[in-house]
């Protein structure tokens, strides 16, 4: 079988977040092969145009996959990041690198007529559990988080769900500055935890994202208060993620656990976090570091540190289904995340819906990725400055 | 000051020889502003087309910067840095932030007529040393490695650089190489040291293409059979761990950071002694602001400071234009072969002169990019994509 086409498309879904300021583009990746087999994966990425560059950078990789059998994906995964190492082998190139891997797992799926999980050393589990995000668009005060709760959260059977309560941090989600917030802005987070804890009951694990938005002794104070008053499950991205001492001070004066790595890149962004034990759970995202066979191989070294998996997903619908492979074949699974919000969304790129039930998500079992992409609604919703470019 | 305009220029080199991986282009960028003054940068990436998609990166960001005033460079810069996070941050982010930063520098001591180091803590030296690279091209027998250094040095050189191990181009070939290729690379290195005397520095790039062992054993041979000054990126970049196992068993002394982008980059780096000379790369790592600061976090460790120019002329610039002000410096990179390319996009040459730069003390910068020139270089692709 032989590569003969490797096309990045960039599309508007119909969606807005909780929370984020950005505008968001899906990036989905088609190859096709010689022999009728299509493969698809995502490689989105934001904000500032992220999910642009990394359909450029697909699309400079064709010259070196075109041609290639598409059975080779280690080969294929080293060529393509070898290939970019000086644009730093991480981020940019591993996102698009992203794509590209899932798109050969799913036809390498298809031509064995085998789901991925099958081909990852099969199962560990039927359904993958989930945590919710995405569940609280447009809540303001504590109320209305608590409110949100009973009408989102508990209907569709979770136990489990994040957020970022320090509202005021969200317009420098992507603009760090002091790494301080006002004691107005803290004291509303707090009472947004309390008012979730309140309605969610003492079993409830409440997962708590802090994006990176804080210098060292904010990020102390808030995530021991939270933790002291209403038990949270971990604090995520308690600094930014570029400074392993930032977060090795925080590690050592808190006492909720850690979690990070959506920001982090390949094993090797990992190596410190496990030989320094610096989190408690580790959260790399499928389209952001490595694709699946990154994704599996990350999720194997942590085992042998014993730190649980939890896959990052706030991009698209082969994200959710990329990471739902992987979440099937490892022991050291945790949760897999999921926008609730976005799940129209998802489900309207796909041409069979996921099945998302009870907490959880169980995949069809249908060869490769199981989901076929909706060609038709990915040129129905080409971003205007993608159209010419495909 | 309000910034109105930043074009990114993807030009055609016109370097001959590069090998196929390497697409050769320059990707400069002029940044303009409402008093008239405009600054150029550049954030050059090779190979596999980086030009292309750093040309792109600064065409997603500019509207988020037009309108700011260009002297307010650090803000700038962390506002780059932070919007591309979750585009790892390093690598791509920061070489787009490295052009701009480059050019908002150019403007500010254009706007105050002085020269950019004259703004950066000001001179600590009125010339900048350099080592050779580039001085070999065409060469692939120790003999004729040896002729070139016996001429490099006759033209005033006392320091230069080459990866004798090249045979294959920069592809990664899981960390080895082959009995004849490294013989033949002991080989070169040994009529290079023989041609160019005792005193002369030779400096190996390995460019990352090992795995442990062999990095050991080669740097190790190298230095025994020929005392090399320096044993450059022995590993891929991303492993600080295989570097430490090399540093631990290695005589050579080491050298790191083309790949290492930004203060935290350099972090484990220098807290945990991995490397004796540091080499950023201004038009990679951040920029002017950035290249400064970390030299200045390195300067707090007594470890020298010799940034990477394998790019092009504003490149030079910029990295010259810190180097004249920090006392941690060894020396700066330049490709001997390269200079007249350099100049061809520059109004007035640049004053290389023996194993020296002279910067001409001009407001900015202090070279006049040639626009004509770059109008007419700009790559075919590029034209039809960003117009």
């Amino acid at each position: 079988m032989k590569i003969t086409g490797v096309n990045a498309y960039v599309v508007d879904p119909d969606y807005v977040s909780g929370g984020s300021t950005s505008a968001r583009q899906w990036t989905f990746v088609e190859i096709q092969t010689d022999e009728g087999i299509t493969g698809w994966g995502e490689a989105t990425n934001y904000p500032g145009g992220g999910s642009f560059l990394t359909a450029q950078a697909v699309h400079s990789c064709r010259e070196v996959l075109i041609g290639e059998d598409p059975a080779d994906i280690e080969r294929l995964w080293h060529l393509v990041y070898r290939r970019y190492s000086y644009l730093g082998a991480r981020g940019l190139p591993t996102s698009a690198l992203s794509g590209i891997d899932i798109a050969l797992w799913d036809i390498k799926g298809k031509a064995l007529g085998v789901p991925v999980y099958h081909l990852l050393g099969g199962k560990f589990r039927d359904d993958v559990r989930l945590y919710a995000n995405g569940w609280f668009a447009g809540c303001e005060t504590p109320e209305q988080y608590a409110q949100a709760f009973k009408d989102v959260v508990v209907p569709a059977g979770h136990e489990a769900l994040k957020l970022d309560p320090f509202l005021e941090m969200q317009p420098f989600h992507t603009a760090y500055v002091d790494g301080q917030i006002s004691q107005a802005g803290e004291e509303l987070g707090y009472d947004i935890i309390r008012a979730v804890r309140e309605a969610a009951g003492p079993q409830f694990e409440i997962l708590i994202d802090a994006h990176g938005h804080y210098n060292v002794p904010t990020a102390v104070r808030l995530a021991n208060n939270l933790y002291e008053q209403s038990r949270i499950e971990w604090f995520e991205e308690p600094v930014p993620p570029e400074s392993f001492e930032a977060l090795a001070q925080v590690r050592a004066q808190v006492s909720a656990r850690i979690c990070v790595g959506e920001r982090l890149f390949t094993r090797y962004d990992f190596l410190p976090i496990f030989k320094d034990g610096l989190a408690d759970y580790i959260m790399p995202d499928v389209v952001w570091t490595g694709g699946i066979s990154e994704l599996k191989k990350i999720a194997t070294m942590a085992e042998a540190y014993y730190i649980p998996v939890s896959p990052h997903n706030a991009m698209g619908p082969l994200q959710v289904v990329a990471g739902a492979h992987v979440c099937m074949t490892i022991p050291n699974f945790y949760r897999l995340e999921h926008s609730m919000a976005a799940i129209p969304a998802y489900q309207s790129y796909l041409t069979e819906p996921m099945n998302f039930h009870d907490g959880g998500v169980t995949l069809n079992g249908k060869p490769g990725l199981g989901y076929e992409i909706d060609k038709d609604q990915v040129m129905a919703t080409l971003h205007p400055d993608w159209v010419g470019q495909v | 000051m309000k910034i109105t305009a930043i074009i990114p220029y993807v030009v055609d080199t016109g370097l001959p020889g590069l090998p196929d991986e390497m697409t050769d282009q320059y990707c400069f960028v002029r940044v303009d502003t409402d008093e008239g003054i405009s600054g150029w940068g550049e954030c050059t990436n090779w190979p596999n087309r980086g030009s292309f998609m750093t040309g792109f990166g600064i065409l997603q960001i500019r509207d988020y910067i037009i309108g700011q005033d260009p002297a307010n460079t650090d803000k700038i810069w962390r506002e780059i840095f932070d919007r591309w996070s979750y585009l790892g941050g390093r690598g791509l982010p920061t070489a787009v932030a490295s052009a701009i930063d480059i050019a908002l520098w150019d403007i500010k001591g254009r706007a105050l007529g002085r020269p950019i180091y004259d703004l950066l803590g000001g001179k600590f030296r009125d010339e900048v040393r350099l080592y050779a690279n580039g001085w070999f091209t065409g060469s692939t027998t120790p003999e004729e490695y040896g002729r070139d250094a016996a001429r490099t040095v006759a033209e005033g050189h006392d320091a230069m650089k080459l990866d004798p191990f090249l045979g294959n181009g920069i592809v990664w070939n899981g960390g080895k190489l082959s009995h004849a290729a490294e013989q033949k690379g002991y080989d070169i290195v040994a009529a290079v040291r023989e041609a160019a005397g005792p005193d002369v520095e030779i400096l190996i790039d390995a460019h990352g293409m090992y795995d442990v062992p062999n990095a050991i054993r080669i740097g190790n041979t190298l230095h025994e059979e020929s005392n090399i000054a320096w044993f450059e990126e022995p590993l891929p970049p991303e492993s600080y761990k295989a570097l430490a196992q090399v540093r631990a068993q290695v005589s050579a002394p080491i050298c790191v950071g083309e790949r290492l982008y930004t203060r935290w980059d350099f972090v484990p780096v220098l807290e945990d002694g991995l490397a004796d000379y540091i080499m950023p790369d201004v038009v990679w790592t951040g920029g002017i602001s950035e290249l400064k600061k970390i030299a200045t976090m390195a300067e707090a460790y007594y470890v020298p400071i010799s940034p990477h120019n394998a790019m092009g002329p504003l490149q030079i610039a910029a990295g010259a234009n810190v180097m004249m002000t920090v006392p941690n410096f060894y020396r700066l990179e330049h490709c001997t072969a390269w200079i007249p390319n350099y100049n061809s996009f520059l109004k007035e040459p640049f004053d290389f002169h023996d194993n020296k730069l002279k910067l001409s003390g001009n407001p900015g910068l202090g070279v006049d990019v040639d626009q004509e020139k770059i109008d007419a270089s700009v790559n075919a692709e590029w034209k039809a994509i960003a117009g």
